[in-house]
C-alpha cells in the first residue's frame, strides 16, 4: 500500500486534473459548457438500453438456464407520448434508428420512464443461426445505434450510445392497409 | 410443518434469479420445471419512488401436505425426522395429482422424466452438511436456511438501529 499523500498520477502535475494541459494540447476543452439539446418530439425519442441480471451479453440469451429465465423484451414509453401516437400498452410497436434495420415489440406503457425517452433491454435480436434459442427473439439495440459508433467523445473514447433517436411507431395490424 | 425455515430478506434481493439457477443445476434438471422462483413486480410505487418488489416461492412444506394427501401412490412424502416434503422418484407415476393439490403450485412437472420434481429443501445436502444449493449460491446472501430459531433474523436489528440511528424518514436497506 502507498500512503495516501505520496500517491502520484500520470499526468504533468502527478494529481488528478481538473483543469489538464494533455486535453488543451490536444485542443479540447477539459469543462466544456453544456449544449442543451432539443427535447425529441412526435415519435422521435432517445434510445436508452440497460441489461438484466440475467443477461450479460448477447451470447447468454442462448444460454440454455438463462434463456429460460430471460424476460421478454418490451419497449418503455411514457403514457402522454404513447398516447398521443396511439400506442396502447401491450401493442407491437416498430422502432427504427435512421438505417435499415426495423425492429417489433410489445410496448410497455409505464410513467417510470422520462417523455423523451424509450428504453429496451439489450442482448436480444440475434441472427446467428446456431444460436437456436436466442435467434428471432427481439430487437436489437445496437442496430438502432445507427452510426454512433464513429459519434464518440475524443477525449475518453466513450461511444456516445445514449445519443441515439430512434422513431417509434405503432405496428399496423396484419393484413390492414398501410 | 418441517422444523426449518428458509427465510429471504427481500431488502437485499436483487432477483438475479441465481437461486432458481443452482436449484436446477443442483437437481440436474432441462427447461420447463422451476422448484423455486422468485416472483418479481415491478415498478410499483412505494412512498412516491418506484421499486422492484420481491417474493421468493419455495415449497413451504406443510405441516398436513395436501400434495401427500393427494398423491396416489405415496411417491409424495412427508419425512418424519424433519417435516421435509418430497417425492420417492420410484413411486411417483407423473399423474400430477400434487400438482393440481398444492394451492401454490409448487410441485413441478419434469419433461425428461415424466416425473414430479420438487423442492426438497436439498434434503441430500442438508443431510451431508451442507446447505440448500439455492442458500449457497444467494450472490446478495438475502436467503438464509437453518432450523426456525436458528436462522439469522436480520429485520429486528435493522428496525433497531433504523429507529435510534437513521434519521426519521430515512430509509435504510443494509443488513
Amino acid at each position: 500500500m502507498i500512503p495516501r499523500d505520496e500517491l502520484t498520477f500520470p499526468t504533468p502535475s502527478g494529481k488528478i486534473e481538473i483543469e489538464s494541459e494533455v486535453l488543451k494540447q490536444a485542443g479540447l476543452e477539459s469543462l466544456p459548457a453544456y449544449v442543451p439539446k432539443e427535447a425529441p418530439t412526435g415519435e422521435k425519442f432517445t434510445l436508452l438500453f440497460a441489461k438484466t441480471a440475467t443477461l450479460a451479453q448477447g451470447q447468454s440469451l442462448n444460454n440454455p438456464l438463462l434463456s429460460e429465465r430471460a424476460p421478454r423484451q418490451v419497449l418503455w414509453i411514457h403514457p402522454d407520448r404513447a398516447a398521443a401516437l396511439g400506442i396502447a400498452d401491450g401493442d407491437e410497436v416498430e422502432v427504427n434508428g435512421g438505417g435499415r434495420y426495423t425492429g417489433c415489440l410489445p410496448a410497455k406503457v409505464t410513467r417510470w420512464i422520462h417523455p423523451d425517452a424509450v428504453f429496451m433491454l439489450h442482448g436480444y435480436g440475434a441472427t446467428v443461426p446456431l444460436a437456436t434459442r436466442a435467434l428471432g427473439l427481439g430487437v436489437a439495440d445496437q442496430r438502432l445505434q445507427h452510426g454512433k459508433l464513429y459519434d464518440f467523445d475524443p477525449a475518453g473514447g466513450g461511444c456516445a450510445l445514449t445519443e441515439t433517436v430512434v422513431q417509434v411507431r405503432r405496428r399496423a395490424a396484419e393484413g390492414a392497409a398501410g | 410443518m418441517s422444523k426449518y425455515e428458509l427465510r429471504h430478506d427481500e431488502a437485499n434481493c436483487i432477483g438475479c434469479l441465481a437461486c432458481e439457477v443452482h436449484c436446477k443445476t443442483n437437481k440436474q434438471l432441462g427447461p420447463g420445471p422451476d422448484p423455486c422462483r422468485i416472483i418479481a413486480l415491478d415498478p410499483v410505487e412505494v412512498d412516491g419512488l418506484p421499486r422492484t418488489r420481491f417474493v421468493f416461492m419455495p415449497c413451504f412444506h406443510c405441516e398436513d401436505p395436501w400434495c401427500v394427501r393427494a398423491c396416489p401412490t405415496g411417491a409424495m412424502q412427508k419425512r418424519e425426522k424433519d417435516g421435509i416434503v418430497f417425492v420417492e422418484d420410484s413411486l411417483c407415476i407423473g399423474c400430477k395429482s400434487c400438482i393440481a393439490a398444492c394451492p401454490w403450485g409448487t410441485p413441478q412437472w419434469d419433461p425428461a422424466t415424466n416425473k414430479v420434481v420438487k423442492c426438497d429443501y436439498c434434503m441430500d445436502r442438508i443431510d451431508a452438511g451442507l446447505q440448500p444449493a439455492c442458500v449457497t449460491k444467494c450472490v446478495t446472501g438475502c436467503l438464509s436456511f437453518g432450523e426456525a430459531n436458528e436462522v439469522p433474523d436480520p429485520r429486528r436489528e435493522r428496525y433497531a438501529r433504523h429507529i435510534l440511528a437513521e434519521p426519521p424518514g430515512g430509509e435504510d436497506t443494509s443488513p
